[in-house]
């Protein structure tokens, strides 16, 4: 702790060092040092200031710091310079046609030893896989070219995203070619292999009977394996824990859910029956925080196609940024969430008003991050039930 | 003052504005000759494989058929090179202690490729699709040359884009019998040799459904479509007599003679449903 705080000084005590020079004491010249100054020069030479004329180091350096141009030499060596870095840049968009003109080098072929049986080089294979998500695994079909991945898309089998997917699913395909993308099992920082992994955890776990202390972090976890793996390891270790940690997670949904049913439950929106949606800073066509948010966009944009006999559905949107919905909507409202919040009441109000005459194809989506629980809720216990698929996982969350 | 250019200069003057007209125009023959040289094009040259991989040998002499090491020929937009374990297949019997093919012996033995040297080699830019040019009437021969008659591969065409233009301006001096893709040996047909060539009502791709045969027809054996019995034919005893109680009808195709490939190319471009230059305009056909 003390090394921290004094390496923080030191490097505090070097910024003062280098401090830019922004102003300087004014020249105080007498006439005879002025008139010495200029002995012996002619033609036409102007100063702008005493200090321009007195040209001390102090107003040396306070020029070098306004006008690094004229003042060094330095900008082709300083490596971070912006003027450096355009300059060389331009130079090399400049030459890059010249590769083309140049003969190209020979290339190899590597063939297979033994090829594998089915496949047909130069045609893709596809492979039905899921892409697991913090709202649960959406199902892919995986386009790959000689074994490797080159496009993903919803599997168009599956029942419920019919060969749709969103922007995480397709841009994941890059993760697998990301080189930050572990390329094995690492303890403290270095290579290692699972059998050390056991090996350690083992002894780690051998002072404590019953797991105490012992804590698992991961992402949200929707694969069923991994919960029955959890749930192998709850049972053998019944004080471990499991944290899971997710930047956009569904924390306030599932509050909500605790405060309202008595426990976590993930709402599921039957959108195809509404007519009216007002979505609360609820991004429920991109997908963040929705889980089944594919069917959900899928069941608003069936209602919101132009039929003769059944009537579009309309979209109201209360948000504090810019998301998918918005784009949609038939009316929108940006909003500070201190007004959000009165929009929530003014809302409630309404379905108490309304509600009750017999509205119920009113649906109100709220988002992941509200912090009003209790008006998510107060039309969702009306309008939907919810599903009892909630995943807990033992003294999670 | 006196003057600083005098009389001689104009000639001067003229003299280098000829010359540097010249030297334009050299620069630029130069330019365009060394672009198509082989020494870009690599047209004609052998490079040093790991193993000097004779198709002379293999084809000519053993008879191998191309698609025996070429598999995905006709079926994917690239031909396939063989697997060690394809020359493995023989070479595990015959030739088993050559020095020649110690590389594909290691290969095998350590799982590593054997790396050879692309002799036709399309920059990245290009997509060229083998499928559809065999299945469509051009032979292997048209393209890569009398591979049969090369002890060591080389290219023999540029493989330029004007060598490609070349022919899709006009398709027809190159399209053959679909029986005759993988013949090395193919000659276009002339007033000695004429080829006859039907529609023989065939499912399937496109140029299966042309038979083309380089007899007569009409003298020797005919040949004949099957077509399948008309509803309300009745056949067999109590039926129509003479026909066969076959479920097919014994039909003459009408074969049509030609005795030069300009005519051969057209008819078959024509059945083939081949797309010509004006229909290929969009850049990405081969662009992609």
């Amino acid at each position: 702790m003390n090394e921290t705080r004094m390496e923080i000084e030191q490097a505090m005590a070097g910024e003062k060092q280098a401090q830019v020079v922004t102003a300087i004491a004014p020249a105080k010249m007498t006439l005879a040092e002025v008139r010495a100054k200029l002995d012996g020069k002619s033609g036409k030479r102007y100063w702008k200031s005493l200090d321009e004329l007195a040209d001390t180091p102090a107003f040396q350096e306070l020029m070098q710091e306004e006008f690094p141009r004229q003042a060094s030499a330095g900008e082709w060596v300083d490596s971070v310079s912006r003027r450096g870095f355009l300059k060389v840049m331009g130079a090399s968009f400049a030459l890059a046609g010249l590769a083309g003109c140049t003969k190209q080098p020979d290339e190899q072929i590597f063939p297979y030893v033994k090829q594998p049986e089915d496949l047909v080089l130069g045609k893709p294979m596809f492979f039905a896989t899921a892409h697991p998500f913090p709202t649960g695994a959406i199902p892919v079909l995986v386009k790959s070219d000689a074994f490797r991945p080159i496009k993903l898309e919803g599997n168009p089998e599956h029942p419920i995203v019919k060969g749709k997917s969103d922007a995480f699913t397709q841009a994941s395909l890059l993760d697998l070619y990301d080189p930050d993308r572990s390329q094995f099992p690492r303890f403290r920082g270095e290579q290692a292999g699972f059998n050390e992994f056991q090996e350690q955890f083992a002894k780690a776990v051998a002072g404590t009977k019953t797991g105490e202390g012992v804590v698992f972090l991961s992402e949200t976890v929707t694969s069923p394996t991994l919960a029955a793996q959890w749930k192998a390891v709850q049972a053998k270790y019944p004080q471990a824990k499991l944290v899971q940690y997710e930047p956009v997670n569904q924390d306030a949904g599932r509050a909500a859910s605790k405060a309202a049913f008595g426990d976590y439950y993930d709402t599921q929106h039957k959108l195809e029956d509404a007519d009216v949606i007002l979505a609360l800073d609820a991004d429920f066509l991109g997908g963040i925080g929705f889980p089944g948010f594919l069917p959900m966009s899928a069941a608003w944009a069936e209602r919101h196609r132009f039929d003769k006999d059944k009537p579009m559905n309309r979209l109201y949107v209360v948000e504090t940024m810019p998301t998918f919905p918005s784009s949609k909507a038939d009316s929108r409202g940006t909003d500070s969430s201190q007004q959000s919040r009165t929009a929530r009441t003014t809302y409630r109000c309404s379905l108490r008003t309304t509600g009750r005459t017999g509205s119920p194809h009113l649906r109100a989506v709220s988002g992941s991050t509200a912090s009003s629980a209790e008006s998510q809720y107060s039309s969702e216990s009306k309008s939907s039930t919810p599903s009892p698929s909630a995943r807990t996982y033992g003294s999670t969350s | 003052m006196a003057q600083v250019f005098d009389r001689s200069s104009n000639a001067l003057a003229r003299a280098s504005l000829v010359l540097s007209g010249l030297i334009v125009i050299a620069l630029g023959v130069t330019l365009n000759s060394l672009q198509r040289s082989p020494w870009v094009t690599r047209q004609g040259q052998r490079p040093d494989q790991p193993v000097p991989f004779s198709h002379k040998h293999h084809v000519e002499g053993l008879g191998l058929q191309c698609q025996y090491c070429h598999v995905s020929v006709e079926k994917s937009s690239y031909a396939g090179i063989p697997p060690t374990k394809t020359c493995m297949n023989c070479h595990s019997q015959i030739w088993t202690n050559a020095q020649l093919l110690e590389p594909v012996r290691q290969s095998w033995a350590t799982g590593a490729s054997i790396q050879w040297i692309k002799v036709h080699d399309l920059p990245d830019f290009v997509y060229f699709n083998h499928e559809i040019h065999v299945n469509k009437g051009i032979g292997c021969a048209s393209c890569h040359g009398r591979v049969d008659e090369m002890p060591l591969m080389y290219e023999q065409n540029s493989l330029q884009m004007e060598w490609c233009l070349n022919c899709h301006r006009n398709p027809a001096v190159n399209l053959r019998p679909a029986s005759e893709i993988y013949n090395m040996a193919w000659a276009a047909p002339s007033s000695d040799k004429p080829v006859w060539c039907a529609p023989t009502g065939a499912a399937g791709p496109t140029a299966q459904q042309v038979g083309c045969v380089n007899s007569d027809p009409a003298s020797n054996n005919p040949h004949v479509a099957q077509v399948s019995n008309p509803v309300g034919i009745p056949t067999g005893p109590g039926g129509v007599q003479g026909v066969a109680s076959s479920p097919a009808i014994p039909m003459p195709l009408n074969y049509v003679k030609f005795t030069s490939q300009d005519e051969l190319g057209h008819y078959l471009m024509k059945q083939y449903h081949i797309r010509t230059a004006n229909e290929l305009s969009s850049c990405e056909v081969c662009h992609r």
